[in-house]
């Protein structure tokens, strides 16, 4: 009766890595890791729309103004502003999160318009509302396209490979 | 470990879509005066006009700067009844970006702008060419001129004066050539003719 027992092949492999969904090469490793595994840009907005709203009211002396301008009329730009900068921070460091600190401050992009100097000169209105939209609009890849852009990618890369052999076979 | 992502044009759209149509109803109603606009900066901004109220009371006072006897002057106005003859508002500069800064300026040549009931925190108030009120009070304490005295960082200076509206009259108080450094102001509405919202580098 023959043996069945497997043979013993040394230790496993090590796990290929990663193919980059949208690029040939490897996964993107460092800053640029970072850059797409999470709402970037728009927590980047974000941030800079909270700056636009606030500012008035944090650029200037922070020992007795922000006191003297304290009161109902006052405060709502602070209000807003550190609510945009915490759901930019949010989105930015848990991207897991990012859907309710997106609407909420697409909300209070809104709000800051007649509550916050024109929305911060208007500029900051319309950088919230687009920040908070890109939040939301980030998605991580599913699984499926995951793997189908890794089967595409590697069938891109086979061609490019068949055709640099068949031009170096020519050449010979 | 975090997935590579991309932004899908589809949601971006159904977010971006509503908030614009939000926002410009939201402009339009403050255009016509059914919503009001707050302008308020530490800095404190320029606010330039001739006005026209029913009443009017003012206080002076100290806002608190964290440690006792660091506390710096402060003129609390409020009117009723308010029309302004012409309006000029302009806020500091705010760095938009590094090296260049930007400042908002509501300008309105309109004789009759209705801003209702005003609020106005300042650092001076003047009016150079003089004031007419009417049933003026001095010496009034803050609580009998209704300020309320234990707003909190506030330290109230137990003054205040105040030009009441005679019954069955409008008007009575004007404030000629008004010009404050305010620290904030709340417009009740922007409904204003010849209005001009400009962006200043």
């Amino acid at each position: 009766m023959p043996d069945k027992t497997p043979t013993d092949t040394g230790p496993d492999p090590a796990p290929e890595d990663t193919v980059n969904p949208s690029a040939s090469g490897p996964t993107p490793r460092g800053f640029k890791r970072f850059r797409r595994t999470r709402p970037f840009w728009g927590s980047l907005i974000l941030l800079w729309s909270s700056w636009l709203i606030g500012s008035s009211m944090l650029s200037q002396q922070l020992d007795f103004t922000i006191f003297a301008a304290f009161g109902d009329q006052t405060l709502p730009p602070v209000l807003i502003s550190f609510a945009m900068a915490s759901a930019a921070v949010i989105a930015m460091f848990m991207p897991s999160q990012r859907t309710f600190p997106g609407i909420v401050s697409v909300a209070l992009a809104i709000a800051a318009l007649p509550l916050a100097n024109l929305g911060g000169l208007i500029i900051g209105t319309v950088a919230g509302i687009t920040g908070g939209a890109l939040i939301v609009a980030w998605t991580p890849y599913t699984e499926k396209q995951l793997t189908e852009m890794a089967e595409k990618d590697a069938r891109k890369r086979a061609r490019k490979e068949a055709r640099r052999l068949a031009r170096g076979g020519a050449v010979a | 470990m975090n997935k590579l992502g991309h932004t899908s044009l589809g949601r971006f759209a159904a977010v971006t879509l509503p908030a614009a149509v939000v926002s410009a109803g939201m402009g339009y109603a403050m255009l016509s005066g059914m919503v009001g606009a707050v302008i308020s900066s530490t800095g404190g901004f320029n606010l330039s006009t001739n006005l026209t109220a029913d009443s009017l009371k003012m206080r002076t006072g100290a806002t608190e700067v964290g440690s006792a006897g660091n506390n710096q002057g402060t003129i609390y106005a409020q009117t009723s009844g308010s029309v302004a003859n012409g309006l000029n508002v302009v806020t500091p500069d705010v760095e938009v970006l590094p090296g260049l800064s930007l400042n908002l300026g509501i300008t309105s040549t309109d004789p009759a702008i209705d801003l209702g009931n005003v609020a106005l925190n300042a650092a001076s108030l003047n009016t150079p060419n003089g004031a007419t009120m009417a049933n003026i009070t001095m010496g009034q304490s803050q609580a009998d001129a209704g300020f309320s005295s234990t707003d909190p960082g506030y330290v109230a200076d137990g003054f205040a004066l105040q030009a009441a509206q005679t019954a069955g009259r409008s008007g009575e108080q004007v404030l000629n050539n008004l010009s404050a450094q305010a620290y904030a102001v709340k417009l009740s509405s922007l409904s204003l003719d010849n209005l001009s919202i400009r962006l200043n580098p």
